[in-house]
């Protein structure tokens, strides 16, 4: 199962497993989507990941950059990014999009995000 | 979704895609063969191996794209002007494409042993081939900018957005950023400025666009081919950073992007809608039109109804409906129409290797490709015209000494052509060969019992002899044909499509053999007819007319079948009795005379409703002995009708009566004898 939801003591998780393209975005999305109204934290577990490409990239990027136009949830992106991933992006332009996405935006810096587009 | 359906999805497209793409880089190979200082033709050879390879490998044939590789590299050398194009280049390749073929095939054979031997002989061929002379590398310049035949870099500024749907074509911006990054030394920055909020966003669809730096001695050309699977589905633009060493250099290169650019258009901008074609499974436009032609029938109640109940705008309504239905059937079937190009292209092939084989010089030429034809007729006419083909190279064209001795070219000519008759296509294949010696048929014929020593057969009939089973005049069984088998498959598959075929030859001047085929399978023009309580629909195309059987005409044959149209005899079936029908006959019958490849016969019935338009339905595998019915259609009023097939009706009733033979009394000759001998008018 590439994706999965889980709820444990209170914390959503959608977690990522082997590889997770175009072929899974749209699964991904609805993921997303539903958890985003969520009143809690949302963990998007990546470690187990061994492969994604710009489709899921996106999305979490979408995700964590400015979450609460969907719903109060907060998308944290756990990591880290197996080898393989960090491989396959290295020299794309998007690794420091991919490192950003672990990094804890302060609502400040979504905020920011957020004026920058609107 | 889930992941292995749709590689599959992906899997299946590229393997058609890749089979067409094989049809033209074969073309291209020949065509090269012949203009060996072509450069358009070895850029579009380099492109299709570049394409095959590139797209192999994003979809996980790994053999087919290492394998395809080499021969990409062989094209790369010709195209950079380091290796010369040469009759065993392409021999070589055009072998290649067939390994390229079984590495399609959903369970290739092992040929890693032939494949391992070809790759070899191409590496030898590269190896030993030594730098051209400078004249020859000329036209180079126009694929290559001089920086990097002087091994200098240059700097280009790359701008990459992808459209909507180069993701959904199974293409990874990653792969083509990474597959630049190999030309050379790469700085790349992506940005998500066009990222649409998580709700808004498409799944499916690549958002990021890169602004590239590339350092690279790799030309202009080689940068593209990164992107030429793409080149359809994204915004490109590429342009050189500095100032080149060689300004003429430079504005090669420019004049070349400009070039594109304006060729095609499509280099700096994306559009959903430019695409124009899609591609949909056979099946399902096959339920398309059976559904539109269980729609026609049901317009065809509708009309009906209407027509029975005095209900004004309920006839409004059906007349819509049969406007909008027509219209419908109409466009469906010009979905199923397809140019006949792809089938006449590969027998290029055919016509290359066969001359090799047989040490002849054989041009093919083609006429008249984008004649458009059902696709199922299509599907079905590669093997006829292969086995005319085949023929015309063994028995028609003759050795080029041979040829010379008689005053003809060496180079002997088959001429490949399709055109538009009325309802009808009619495909040729012609050859200015030896002709048809009739007298060998003819011998042939009485050797093998096919006809009487006395029989009277003009060239026409003899010509017929050709495609009975077995028969041949070849004293020799050849790998290439003699063995009778390849005109009995030219007859049994016209005759499966309704065609007729027709032969015409000089003695030393050359054969034509001529298909005429139905524009589709799907529907018919027929005249619809009644014989008691059933009803029949007659194809209209092989009526000729239409006449009256009175009681008397009968009583006074004296049990046989024959009328007597204008003076001359005409056999006719009565359906009534062919079909056991027991109702009581009309005092007065109709005849609708056929027109049919064993002479012109009549067909009995009560009498004619009209002309109609109808949508074949098969009768299904239960019925497939039934020679004489070629299909079913439902009428308005819910009444099935057979559609007849005239000449397997003849030919049915021919075989109920004795064997037919040639130049033996047939049902005509035996029925004519008892009145007035064969062949002589009645008075």
């Amino acid at each position: 199962v590439a994706i999965c939801t889980e709820d444990n003591d209170g914390v959503r998780r959608i977690v990522l497993a082997g590889v997770v393209d175009i072929a899974q975005a749209a699964e991904l999305k609805e993921a997303l989507m539903e958890t985003a109204t969520s009143e809690s934290r949302v963990s998007i577990q990546v470690s187990g990941a061994t492969s994604i490409d710009v489709t899921t990239a996106q999305l979490l990027w979408a995700a964590v950059s400015c979450p609460f136009l969907l719903g109060p949830a907060r998308f944290v992106v756990d990591g880290p990014w197996s080898p393989e991933v960090e491989q396959s992006f290295l020299n794309s332009g998007l690794a420091p999009i991919l490192s950003a996405m672990l990094q804890r935006p302060s609502p400040q810096e979504r905020t920011d995000v957020l004026a920058s587009r609107y | 979704m889930s992941s292995p359906a749709g590689t599959d999805q992906f899997r299946v497209a590229f393997r058609e895609e890749a089979r067409e793409v094989l049809v033209d880089l074969e073309t291209a190979l020949l065509e090269l063969n012949e203009h060996r200082d072509d450069v358009e033709l070895v850029g579009r050879a380099f492109r299709a191996l570049h394409t095959i390879k590139g797209s192999g490998a994003m979809f996980g044939f790994d053999s087919l794209a290492a394998f395809t590789h080499n021969l990409e590299n062989a094209f790369d050398e010709v195209r950079s002007g380091r290796l010369a194009v040469s009759a065993e280049l392409v021999d070589l390749t055009l072998s290649a494409l067939d390994h390229v073929r079984n590495f399609l095939e959903e369970s290739p054979k092992d040929d890693h042993v032939a494949c391992d031997r070809l790759l070899a002989r191409l590496r030898a061929m590269t190896a030993t081939q030594s730098q051209l002379p400078a004249e020859k590398v000329a036209w180079n310049d126009l694929l290559c900018d001089h920086s990097s035949e002087t091994g200098c870099d240059r700097v280009w500024t790359i701008h990459f957005a992808p459209g909507p749907k180069l993701m959904r074509s199974g293409s990874d911006p990653l792969l083509l950023i990474r597959e630049l990054g190999a030309l050379g030394e790469l700085t790349a920055t992506a940005s998500m400025a066009s990222l649409p909020s998580l709700a808004e966003l498409d799944p499916e669809r690549c958002y990021i666009a890169w602004d590239l730096t590339l350092r690279t001695s790799a030309n202009l050309d080689a940068i593209l081919d990164v992107f030429i699977f793409v080149e359809d589905c994204c915004k490109l633009s590429i342009e050189p950073q500095e100032k080149p060493v060689e300004v003429e250099a430079d504005r090669t290169a420019l004049t070349l992007l400009d070039k594109r650019e304006s060729q095609d258009g499509r280099r700096h901008y994306d559009s959903p809608d430019n695409s124009s074609t899609i591609r949909v499974a056979v099946l399902k436009l096959d339920q398309f039109v059976n559904l539109v032609g269980e729609l026609v029938t049901v317009q065809a109640r509708l009309s009906e109804l209407a027509s029975r109940r005095d209900d004004p705008d309920m006839t409004t309504v059906a007349e819509e409906v049969d406007r909008l239905a027509s219209a419908l059937r109409e466009t469906s079937m010009n979905v199923r129409m397809m140019p006949i190009r792809a089938t006449f292209e590969r027998f290029r092939r055919l016509v290359h290797d066969l001359a090799r084989d047989l040490g002849k010089e054989v041009e093919l030429t083609i006429e008249g490709a984008d004649t458009e034809l059902d696709k199922t007729i299509i599907d079905q006419l590669g093997d006829p015209l292969m086995h005319l083909i085949r023929n015309s190279m063994d028995h028609g064209v003759g050795m080029p000494e041979d040829r010379r001795s008689h005053g003809k070219p060496a180079r002997a000519t088959i001429h490949l052509s399709a055109r538009h008759s009325g309802a009808s296509v009619l495909i040729s294949v012609s050859d200015d060969g030896r002709g048809i010696d009739v007298d060998a048929v003819r011998s042939r014929a009485i050797e093998r019992g096919l006809i009487n020593p006395e029989a009277q057969l003009n060239d026409s009939e003899l010509h017929a002899l050709l495609f009975q089973p077995g028969f041949s005049t070849a004293r020799e069984v050849t790998d290439i044909s003699g063995r009778g088998v390849g005109m009995d498959v030219v007859r049994r598959n016209v005759d499966k499509l309704r065609g007729t075929i027709d032969v015409a030859s000089k003695p030393g001047q050359g054969t034509v053999v001529t298909l005429r085929l139905p524009l589709t399978l799907a529907i018919i023009d027929g005249l619809l007819v009644v014989v008691g309580d059933a009803y029949f629909v007659l194809p209209l195309a092989d009526t000729v007319e239409c006449t009256e059987l009175s009681r008397t005409e009968i009583d006074s044959a004296d049990g046989r079948h024959l009328i007597n149209v204008r003076g001359r005899v005409v056999p006719y079936i009565r359906l009534r009795e062919h079909f056991g029908i027991t109702t009581v006959p009309p005092a007065l019958e109709q005849v609708m005379l056929v027109d049919t490849e064993d002479g012109c016969y009549g067909l009995v019935f009560d009498r004619v409703l009209g002309s109609c338009q109808t949508m074949i339905k098969s009768l299904g595998r239960v019925y497939n002995y039934v020679q004489a019915v070629s299909g079913a259609t439902i009428l308005g009023n819910g009444t099935v009708a057979l559609i007849l097939d005239p000449h397997r009706l003849v030919q049915e009733c021919i075989r109920a009566v004795g064997p037919r033979v040639r130049g033996h009394p047939t049902l005509l000759d035996r029925a004519s004898a008892s009145l007035s001998g064969p062949g002589e008018s009645a008075n």
